[in-house]
C-alpha cells in the first residue's frame, strides 16, 4: 500500500486491492505497429515496432531488452503516448488508449497514470527549473493542484525518494547525479502512478551510486503497489529488478518468460548470443552476418536468420511466431 | 613500455585549482593490456589525454614523469608527440560518431593517418602514392573484419552502424601499427553482443601485435574479462593495482572491494549489492587528505585521516606487502604496488 495518505494533496490515494483481484491485467498491448514512412522513398515503411502484443499486471515488473535500433524505444513511446499508433490497441485497464492521437493525449484524464523516467538525468531536467520547480510542475499542469497543496505533495514524495528537503530548492547544475537520478523519479511518482516506465534510468549513473538507486527504485515498486516497465541493455540489472522479461530484435519479441528462466535457460538462439555476452559468462556465442534492414521485411521471413546460427531454409519461408506459454521463444527450433 | 611515475596535474579554472591527477604511478609492458578501471571524475582520461599532450590548455603538469620508448612524453614538444600520435601511441576514443569527420568517407579517414606518418609508402609504391594509400585503407578495413571493405571506404560515418564506426577508429588506430594503444571507453554506448565483438577484437589485435594496451573502462565487469592487470583510481590517486584474478580474489584496498560489492553480476542478489558511501571530494578543496578516500571509508581513523595516507594502513587482507610504509610508498618507487 502507498505509504503516503492523502494529506494535503488533491490527488486522491488509489484503492488498489479492488483492481488487483481483478484478472485483466494493468496493460494489455494487443498486435502494435508502429511504421514509419520513409522520405523521398515512395511505399518504403521502416517497421519498427511488428505486431508486439504484451500484458504487465498490477505490481508487476516487465523487463524490456534489446540491442539498439530493435524498436524498445519507439514501444516505450507508443505506450507512454508520445508518438501516434499504425495499428493495434494498448489497453490500460480495459480503456483503449492507443484511440486517442498522441497530441492531444497530454489533457487525457489517464494521462497521469503512466509516468515515464528517462534515461539521463542530467539531459532530461530543466537547467532552469530547482528541483521543487520540477517534481511541482506535474501537479500544477495534470492536476490544477494550488502551489500550497502541490508543495505538501513535492515534500511527501521527495521523502520517498530520499531526497533531503534542503537539496529541493537547487538547479540540476548543483546536485550530483545520484541526486538528479531521484529527483527524475520523484517527477514521475508525484501524480500516483499506475505504471512506471523506466527507460535506461542507470545508465548515465557510476556503479557505486547505480547500487543504490537500484534498490530505490525496487523498494518504491513494492511499497506503492507500481508497475513497471524496464528498459536497459545492461542485463544484469534488468536481472535484478523485474520479474519478466520481453526480448526485442528487429521490431518484434522473441523471446519472453520469468527473468530467472530466461537468463539462466534463454531458448531463442538470440537471446542465447545475448546472454552470452554478458562479461563473465563463459564461452560466447558469436553473431556473424548483417542485421536484416527493418525497411519493408518479408512477413514470410524469420528476421534473425542472417545472423542466425542455426538458421535453415525453413528460416526464409516461414517467419516463426509467439507461442502463448509462460516462457515461450518465436524459433521454429525451439519446443512448445 | 610505458612508465608512469609520480605523475601529478592540476587545472587551473575560475573557481580554484583542481587537483585532478595526485602523483600516479603505472607500468605498462609490451604485449600487456591494462584497465583503468574508475568512476566518471577519478582521473582515468585526464591521464590519458595528458600522455598523448591532447589536454586541455587549463592543464599543468606539477610532477611526474611518464616515459616511453625513452621519450618522456609529459616534457615532449608538440612536434614530437605529433610524430608519435597515431604513429607509435593510438588511441581510440568513446564516441566513434563524434570522434569520426562526419563529412568525409571513412577509407579517406584512414588515408589521413598513413599519409601523415607512412612516409615509407612513397617510394615504395613507384609513385602510386594515391593507390597505394587507398589499398592499404581497404586492407585495415578488413583486419577490422569489416565485410566487403571494397565498397565501405568510401561510407561515411552516418552509412555505418555504431559498431561499425567504431571497427572504422580502431583500424584508424591500428593503421601504423602502434605499440601501445589507448582505448578510452571503447564500447560505451554500443550493445552487449556489439560490446563483445570489439573487445574481442581488440584483445585479438592487440595480442597478435604485441602491442601494449590501455583499456580504461569504468566497467569492472568487462575489464575482469578482457585485461591482464587491473589499476584502480579513486579521486586522482592510483590506489590499487594488481594481475586480474588477484584483485577479484582478494582486493586490497576499501575502495576497490566497495567497487566490486556495488557492481552487479551474474548471481548476486539486490540485496547483496552495497554503494560506495558517500561522494568523490571536492578536488578543488585545499584540505584535501593525503588518502583522498579516507573520508569514505569505514576503516579510516578517527582524528588520524592523514595516517591513511597513499596505501592503505589497514588493508582488507592483511599481507607481508600490504604493510608498506607510507613514506615508502610516496617516493613512487617501482613496485610501488608490487605484490
Amino acid at each position: 500500500m502507498p505509504a503516503a495518505s492523502t494529506a494535503g494533496g488533491a490527488i486522491p490515494a488509489r484503492s488498489v486491492p479492488e483492481r488487483s483481484v481483478l484478472e485483466e491485467p494493468l496493460l494489455r498491448v494487443e498486435h502494435l505497429h508502429k511504421r514509419f514512412a520513409l522520405a523521398g522513398r515512395r511505399g518504403a515503411q521502416l517497421h519498427a515496432v511488428d505486431d508486439v502484443s504484451l500484458t504487465i499486471q498490477p505490481g508487476e515488473a516487465l523487463g524490456l531488452v534489446g540491442e539498439s535500433g530493435c524498436g524498445k524505444s519507439t514501444l516505450v513511446r507508443l505506450l507512454a503516448r508520445l508518438l501516434d499508433v499504425s495499428e493495434g490497441r494498448i489497453l490500460f485497464e480495459g480503456e483503449d488508449l492507443a484511440a486517442t492521437p498522441a497530441r492531444s493525449f497530454a489533457v487525457h484524464p489517464r494521462r497521469a497514470v503512466l509516468q515515464m523516467v528517462f534515461q539521463d538525468p542530467t539531459d532530461s531536467l530543466n537547467p532552469r527549473f530547482s528541483a521543487r520547480d520540477t517534481i511541482r510542475e506535474p501537479c500544477v499542469l495534470l492536476a490544477g493542484m494550488d502551489r500550497l497543496a502541490a508543495d505538501e505533495r513535492v515534500d511527501e514524495v521527495a521523502q520517498q525518494v530520499g531526497l533531503a528537503p534542503e537539496l529541493l530548492s537547487r538547479f540540476p547544475h548543483q546536485l550530483s547525479g545520484g541526486q538528479k537520478a531521484r529527483v527524475g523519479i520523484a517527477r514521475a511518482l508525484v501524480m500516483r502512478p499506475r505504471l512506471l516506465i523506466l527507460d535506461e534510468p542507470t545508465a548515465a549513473l557510476d556503479v557505486s551510486v547505480q547500487a543504490v538507486v537500484l534498490q530505490l527504485l525496487d523498494r518504491l515498486r513494492i511499497d506503492l503497489g507500481l508497475s513497471t516497465l524496464f528498459v536497459s541493455h545492461d542485463l544484469n540489472v534488468v536481472r535484478l529488478l523485474t520479474d519478466r522479461v520481453a526480448v526485442m530484435y528487429l521490431g518484434r519479441i522473441v523471446e519472453t518468460g520469468p527473468s530467472t528462466a530466461v537468463f539462466r535457460a534463454p531458448r531463442h538462439p538470440y537471446t542465447r548470443a545475448l546472454v552470452s555476452a554478458i562479461p563473465g559468462q563463459g564461452p560466447r556465442i558469436r553473431l556473424d552476418g548483417e542485421v536484416a534492414s527493418p525497411i519493408n521485411p518479408s512477413p514470410t521471413m524469420c528476421r534473425f536468420h542472417s545472423r542466425c546460427p542455426q538458421a535453415a531454409e525453413r528460416c526464409l519461408r516461414e517467419a516463426p511466431a509467439l507461442p502463448a506459454a509462460v516462457h515461450a521463444a518465436a524459433c521454429h527450433f525451439v519446443p512448445g | 613500455m610505458l612508465d608512469v611515475r609520480d605523475f601529478s596535474l592540476e587545472f587551473r579554472t575560475r573557481s580554484g585549482t583542481v587537483r585532478a591527477l595526485d602523483r600516479v604511478g603505472l607500468q605498462l609492458h609490451k604485449g600487456e593490456i591494462l584497465g583503468l578501471v574508475g568512476e566518471s571524475g577519478s582521473g582515468k582520461s585526464v591521464l590519458s589525454y595528458a600522455m598523448l599532450g591532447i589536454s586541455d590548455a587549463a592543464a599543468r603538469v606539477t610532477s611526474g614523469s611518464a616515459v616511453f620508448g625513452g621519450i618522456d612524453l609529459l616534457k615532449a614538444d608538440r612536434s614530437t608527440l605529433a610524430d608519435l600520435r597515431g604513429r607509435e601511441i593510438s588511441m581510440i576514443f568513446q564516441s566513434p560518431r563524434t570522434a569520426l569527420n562526419p563529412i568525409r568517407p571513412v577509407g579517406r579517414q584512414i588515408e589521413d593517418v598513413l599519409r601523415r606518418h607512412a612516409v615509407h609508402l612513397r617510394g615504395g609504391a613507384g609513385g602510386d602514392l594515391a593507390g597505394a594509400l587507398s589499398d592499404r585503407a581497404i586492407e585495415a578495413l578488413r583486419e577490422v573484419a569489416i565485410a566487403d571493405p571494397e565498397r565501405r571506404v568510401r561510407a561515411y560515418p552516418f552509412e555505418l552502424s555504431g559498431g561499425m564506426c567504431q571497427r572504422v577508429m580502431i583500424a584508424i588506430a591500428l593503421a601504423c601499427r602502434p605499440g601501445l594503444l589507448v582505448a578510452d571507453e571503447p564500447t560505451t554506448g554500443l550493445d552487449v553482443t556489439t560490446q563483445a565483438a570489439v573487445m574481442d577484437l581488440i584483445t585479438t589485435l592487440a595480442r597478435e601485435r604485441q602491442m601494449a594496451t590501455l583499456f580504461i573502462t569504468h566497467d569492472l565487469a568487462l575489464a575482469a574479462e578482457y585485461c591482464d592487470r587491473i589499476v584502480v583510481m579513486h579521486a586522482g590517486q592510483a590506489v590499487e593495482a594488481a594481475p586480474t584474478a588477484a584483485l577479484f580474489a582478494q582486493a586490497r584496498h576499501p575502495y576497490t572491494a566497495g567497487l566490486i560489492r556495488s557492481t552487479p553480476g551474474a548471481d548476486t542478489a539486490l540485496a547483496a549489492l552495497s554503494p560506495v558511501r558517500g561522494n568523490l571530494p571536492d578536488l578543488r578543496r585545499n584540505d584535501l587528505p593525503a588518502c583522498r578516500f579516507a573520508e569514505r571509508c569505514e576503516r579510516a581513523m578517527d582524528g588520524h585521516p592523514g595516517r591513511h595516507a597513499v596505501a592503505c594502513w589497514h588493508p582488507l587482507t592483511f599481507g607481508a606487502a600490504a604493510k608498506l610504509h607510507p613514506a615508502e610508498m610516496r617516493q613512487g618507487a617501482p613496485g610501488t604496488f608490487g605484490d
